[in-house]
């Protein structure tokens, strides 16, 4: 494997780069404190990566795998 | 695919700029504001970053010896660390908002320093990358 095709794939892995851009303009477009309903929303999306049982597969270390 | 790339980082160059030229509203204190979209952003790109050498590993002819890589390595940090690296700016800014101080100042712009040095390996991970290869 070429250095081309590593980087062709680690980009196509972002899956529509520009969405994934869009989502940083999302956030420069936060111009007030968080409100605690919003803060409860982002815990609970970091709760979910924590969770085995919800965090998606490519969060998976290699041991929680079963590799290592 | 090249120039997709280069989109890319053409639009994330824009995003900076967007970013850093955004105005507050009244009464929003700078440092809470860029502290929790830094963590927004970090959570995001570590995501898309964590998904794509999850995808690449399963391209690989020999996983094992992939896992081997500085690239692997470095993403399995990620998976055990950037949620702790996350949850550290959150307590830190939560708790300057929630005690302005100067000490409890200090800590939350040393948790988001901390962060934005990570944000900053994952892009020197995929330029390195680009330039030498997984090694």
């Amino acid at each position: 494997m070429g250095t081309a095709e590593i980087i062709s794939l680690v980009i196509s892995g972002l899956e529509e780069g520009v969405p994934y851009v869009i989502k940083l303009i999302d956030a420069a477009k936060q111009k007030g404190e968080l409100t605690p309903e919003q803060e409860a929303a982002f815990d609970a999306r970091i709760a979910a990566l924590q969770n085995p049982d919800t965090k998606p597969e490519w969060w998976k270390t290699d041991s929680e795998r079963g590799l290592s | 695919m090249k120039h997709k790339y280069k989109q890319v980082i053409l639009l994330l160059v824009l995003s900076l700029v967007v970013w850093n030229g955004c105005a507050l509203n009244p009464g929003a204190r700078q440092l809470v504001v860029r502290s929790e979209q830094a963590q927004e952003v970090a959570l995001d790109t570590f995501d898309a970053f964590l998904k794509a050498e999850r995808l690449w590993e399963t391209k690989q002819s020999d996983p094992t010896e992939y896992r081997k890589s500085q690239l692997h390595q470095y993403a399995e940090t990620v998976r055990k660390q950037g949620l702790s690296w996350i949850n550290s700016v959150k307590a830190t800014t939560r708790l300057y908002k929630a005690t302005p101080t100067a000490d409890t100042k200090q800590a939350a712009t040393e948790a988001q320093a901390n962060l934005s040095t990570q944000l900053n390996i994952v892009n020197t991970t995929l330029t390195a990358i680009s330039t030498t290869g997984v090694k």
